[in-house]
């Protein structure tokens, strides 16, 4: 493994554990790497604009000036388009950024919200909120119920795995079927309420539809206080790569370390799993993509993974939106059949390097 | 944690470009929320209404229906909706009113397409309280939107629900005339059926591998006790899902309406076997196939008639 | 059941005992099968009471009893308990042949498969239903087992990534069969089918599942030591012989024919192939394949016809598909093994 340019004080080694599949390559060079994030960025954007102009109704440049100024397309601009654009952003990058700090901590290529189950422990959660808060206080209950539930979830994940010891496979297994469990729970109420199953089925897909201005503005709040939290986190990121003696000898404290990446996902997850509902797949993906264009190194996969988890959600969101028209399908939905068999590829291709 | 170290700088600019694009969207928000939503202007009235009171100006002329049973409702008041989530069925439509509208799908009754809403320039849209709660806000920033409960509805609530829409037509009183017609012709009808009817009645619908029963307080079940007739399952939740044909057969319906769309469901498996030929609805021929459409989905005040009719010439053999 | 010779050659206790060993836990499974039917056949939503279901089991007097037991409780028992053999069966083989204690028809999104083509189907030909569903459900399922085999002898996929290619198939499906219900305004519809269900049970389709139970069971007796085999060959990439690359390719066959039959009747019921293996492997006796298998197929329709009862009997009247259970049995369980197994 070549160090990047510089060589830090701290072995720039890409964490073992969190490289895999991608097998070991060079650090990318700086240059590279702003070229990734710039060209990613683009892309974002020009999507995100594409969203806002395109759709059942088309729109003009000028009338999307004009929607933003409160002419005659001032619904579908502001109130529709706009908020469902900036959530899917938000949330995709939320989700990302907790892919990322999940494989981190548990030092493990499969780890991500929806894999590990904390996304169906917050869908559990909301479920069940729903069905003892009253219609007023829901606004209160849901979040926190989502919350409670990811919270629950990662918590049990710990105990277990702390009892089972590290191992990739048996952590992954654990993960898998906590969500079976909490997949299992939710599917037990769907059957109890059919009459709103097609409503929680969407949900539980995870769907931007719906989503205004007041859901922009808590998760966005909500995302801004987790900032510090995130910066702190993606620090420890890339010590959490190192078996725990590596990190006291680096002068770090590993259950701290863990712990705060393990929390910060946690929370991340929460936001997101409130606003849109348990999108699958995102969280896994955005990481290992991003980690094909800038490397495993925290301080550039983690701006990388938000990007690329935020385009993946616009473009689902987007996708799902006009290919049925007028139907909507949700985006949750899209970003699995569009993400999957592309993971699928990366794992063939990956074999096929190896052999 | 860790010190802050010059070489995590690169790190930290990236945060802090995050943090900055954080901050722009929400400037951007903050500018999209200073825009003016659809403010009533003129004379309004004020309609009461599921998830509370909205203000409607005038006479609405351009109306959006997100449930099949407001469209009904709308036809009997002399309205023709401009736009119909009609789970991009147009022939449902037909099927409900008898006759061709032209008017445009706004796809579908679960997440209806909002910018298509918006594009009718509606100015009264009429949402279910189960399925568009969710979007009651999005909904009242395109127009004024009055929610009624007609996904879970009894039929006191459809009935009380056409008054409702006549009131933010304008016109209470034509919603109370169409109700008062709607509860004499009911009346004749439910004069026909024999005094003392003793049987239980029940419709179930039937999908793939089981049943669907709908109790005492579904519409059927309290379209069958306004004629005086007794539902076979009496229970506070409309419909009892997944029922096999064993919970079939202890229910014993003596009258029992099947509603099917399409072959392949539950009653084609169980229709040969002895225990269905053991329910008393089956040994007494009092079995009915009747359309999905109509008996489970549209829910109307017509709907409740062609219900009543259907029993009438089926079972009273009476051609009402 | 077991054949004498198929006993595990015995360590240092005399032959006798060895052969009581290995037949006990057989036993015990069987008598508790046999319970778990006869309380299957008696429980229900009409309440039959004990006297008079086994009256109606009995006696062919044409009774309504008579017909409620033929009718209703008898194939859901039967098909209960094939379903549940099928599915435990699949399961050892699959971990067998990929050497991957993760592996089950639900992991590796074989059900998933199925579940897709099935749903496929009953959306653009609603009136096929049945044995017509057999067809699609192979297809779906064959078509995920060959990715999943190409992925596993193709090289040098971890198990790490076999799993992680068996979780993305598995997503990637499931949601498609969501957006086809949501597309076709179906949900409502199919929860329960989706959850995975014997509700629906009928002699019909006792009669699709049967052949390919009986017969892939038979298989795996008479093919045991071939497919023993495959416990002791390493899987990987070019140290395959052509004897067991044919033994692994009839493997796959058997694991999809078992799975794909099970889904088409019942809906991908999970779980049940990926713990029942683990559970008959830490029972007393040898290791050896055929005697897994054997007890695959008696513990597997044990659980999921315990699964069945408590499925009729919680939310009563009203049934929990039976997927739901095995799920909240199967995920803790599973854990708890998995606590366990590292402790050792």
């Amino acid at each position: 493994m070549t160090p990047p340019m510089k060589p830090p004080a701290t072995p720039p080694m890409t964490p073992p554990a969190a490289q895999a599949p991608t097998p070991p390559t060079a650090g990318p060079r700086p240059a590279r790497i702003l070229l990734a994030c710039t060209a990613a960025l683009t892309l974002l954007v020009l999507i995100a604009l594409v969203s806002i102009a395109r759709g059942a109704v088309s729109l003009s440049l000028s009338d999307v000036v004009d929607g933003l100024t409160g002419g005659s397309n001032a619904f579908i601009v502001q109130e529709y388009r706009l908020p469902r654009v900036l959530v899917a952003i938000l949330a995709g990058g939320a989700l990302a950024i907790a892919g990322v700090f999940l494989q981190a901590a548990m030092r493990n290529p499969l780890a991500s919200p929806d894999v590990v189950g904390l996304s169906k422990g917050g869908g559990v959660g909301a479920t069940v909120a729903v069905m003892l808060a009253s219609p007023a206080s829901q606004v209160w209950a849901v979040p926190l119920g989502v919350l409670a539930g990811t919270t629950l979830t990662a918590a049990a994940l710990l105990v277990i795995s702390r009892r089972i010891g590290a191992s990739t496979v048996t952590l992954v297994l654990v993960g898998a079927a906590l969500a079976a469990l909490a997949g299992a729970a939710i599917e037990y109420l769907l059957v109890r309420e059919p009459q709103s199953a097609d409503q929680a089925l969407v949900w539980l897909a995870g769907s931007v539809y719906g989503s205004d201005r007041s859901d922009v503005t808590a998760l966005l709040v909500w995302l801004a206080v987790c900032l510090p939290l995130v910066v702190v986190a993606t620090r420890a990121a890339d010590l959490a790569g190192f078996g725990d003696d590596s990190i006291v000898s680096l002068g770090g404290h590993p259950v701290r370390v863990r712990a705060t990446l393990i929390i910060a996902a946690v929370l991340l997850t929460a936001g997101a799993v409130t606003s849109v509902g348990g999108i699958g797949f995102l969280g896994l993906l955005a990481p290992h993509l991003a980690r094909f264009a800038v490397g495993s190194r925290a301080r550039h996969l983690v701006p990388m993974s938000a990007v690329t988890g935020a385009l993946i959600l616009c473009l689902a969101d987007f996708v799902g939106r006009v290919v049925a028209l007028p139907n909507e399908i949700p985006a949750g939905i899209v970003a699995v059949v569009v993400g999957g068999p592309y993971l699928l590829f990366l794992l063939i291709r990956e074999t096929r390097k190896h052999a | 944690m860790q010190r802050h170290r010059t070489r995590r700088g690169g790190a930290l600019s990236w945060l802090a470009a995050l943090a900055a694009a954080l901050m722009a969207t929400m400037v951007l928000a903050a500018c999209s929320g200073s825009g003016s939503s659809a403010a009533p202007s003129g004379d309004t009235h004020a309609v009461k209404h599921v998830l509370g009171t909205t203000e409607v100006p005038g006479k609405p002329k351009r109306v959006v229906a997100l449930e099949y049973s407001f469209v009904q409702a709308l036809d009997q008041l002399g309205v023709t909706p401009v736009g119909i989530a009609d789970d991009n069925a147009s022939d449902r439509i037909q099927q409900l009113l008898g006759k061709k509208i032209s008017y445009t799908s706004v796809g579908t009754r679960l997440e209806p397409n909002l910018e298509l809403v918006s594009s009718l320039k509606p100015d009264l849209i009429i949402a279910d309280s189960t399925r568009h709660a969710k979007i009651y806000k999005q909904l009242s920033a395109i127009a004024p939107t009055i929610v009624l409960n007609s996904w879970e509805g009894s039929y006191q609530e459809i009935k009380d629900g056409v008054v409702t829409i006549a009131d933010a037509l304008g016109d209470r009183a034509a919603g109370e005339a169409v109700v008062r017609k709607h509860e004499e012709t009911m009346a004749a009808l439910a004069a026909q059926i024999p005094k003392g009817e003793k049987r239980t009645f029940m419709l179930t619908v039937s999908t793939p591998d089981s049943m669907t029963l709908h109790t005492s307080t579904s519409f059927t079940g309290s379209v069958f006790q306004t004629l005086g007739l007794t539902p076979a399952v009496q229970s506070d939740k409309p419909q009892e899902s997944g029922a096999g044909l064993e919970r079939v057969a202890a229910v014993n319906p003596d009258v029992l309406l099947v509603a099917i769309d399409g072959s392949g469901t539950a009653y084609d498996q169980w229709k040969d076997t002895a225990t269905w030929k053991g329910i008393s609805a089956v040994k007494n021929n009092q079995v009915y196939v009747v359309d999905r459409n109509q008996f489970s989905r549209f829910r109307g005040l017509g709907t409740a008639e062609v219900i009543a009719k259907t029993v009438l010439k089926n079972v009273y053999h009476v051609d009402a | 059941m077991s054949t004498p010779d198929t006993a595990a050659p015995p360590r240092s206790a005399p032959a006798r005992s060895a052969h009581a060993a290995d037949l006990g836990p057989i036993l015990v499974l069987t008598a508790l099968l046999a319970a778990g039917v006869v309380a299957s056949v008696c429980v229900g939503a009409s309440g039959l009471p004990f006297a008079r279901a086994v009256h109606g089991l009995f006696v062919w007097d044409g009774s309504a009893d008579h017909a409620l037991v033929l009718d209703v409780r008898l194939p859901r028992a039967v098909l209960t308990v094939l379903v549940g053999a099928n599915l435990a069966v699949a399961g050892l083989i699959a971990q067998t042949l990929t050497r991957n204690p993760l592996a089950s028809p639900q992991t590796f999104g074989i059900n998933a498969g199925a579940s897709v083509a099935i749903v496929l189907v009953a959306v653009a030909l609603p009136s096929l239903g049945g044995a017509g569903l057999v067809v699609p459900a192979f297809a779906g399922a064959a078509a995920v087992g060959a990715i999943m085999w190409f992925l596993s002898v193709s090289g040098a996929v971890t198990t790490v990534g076999l799993a992680l290619a068996g979780v993305t198939l598995q997503l990637v499906l499931t949601a498609l069969v969501q957006a086809l219900l949501i597309m076709s305004n179906t949900t409502q519809d199919m929860v329960f089918w989706l959850a995975g269900s014997v509700t629906g049970a009928d002699w019909s389709k006792v009669a699709v599942i049967l052949p390919f139970t009986l017969v892939c069971c038979a298989v795996v007796l008479l093919a045991g030591r071939h497919l023993g085999l495959l416990q002791l060959d390493v899987m990987t990439g070019g140290s395959l012989g052509q004897n067991t690359r044919r033994v692994a390719g009839l493997a796959s066959a058997l694991v999809v024919l078992l799975a794909g039959s099970a889904v088409a009747v019942s809906g991908p019921v999970g779980f049940v192939g990926l713990i029942v293996p683990h559970i008959v492997r830490r029972l007393p006796g040898g290791g050896d394949l055929r005697r897994l298998a054997v007890l695959c197929m008696v513990g597997g329709p044990v659980l999921l016809v315990c699964a069945d009862l408590a499925g009729r009997v919680v939310a009563f009247p009203q049934e929990l598909p039976v997927g739901i259970v095995t799920a909240l049995i199967g995920a803790p369980s599973f854990v708890f093994l998995a606590v366990r197994q590292r402790h050792r």
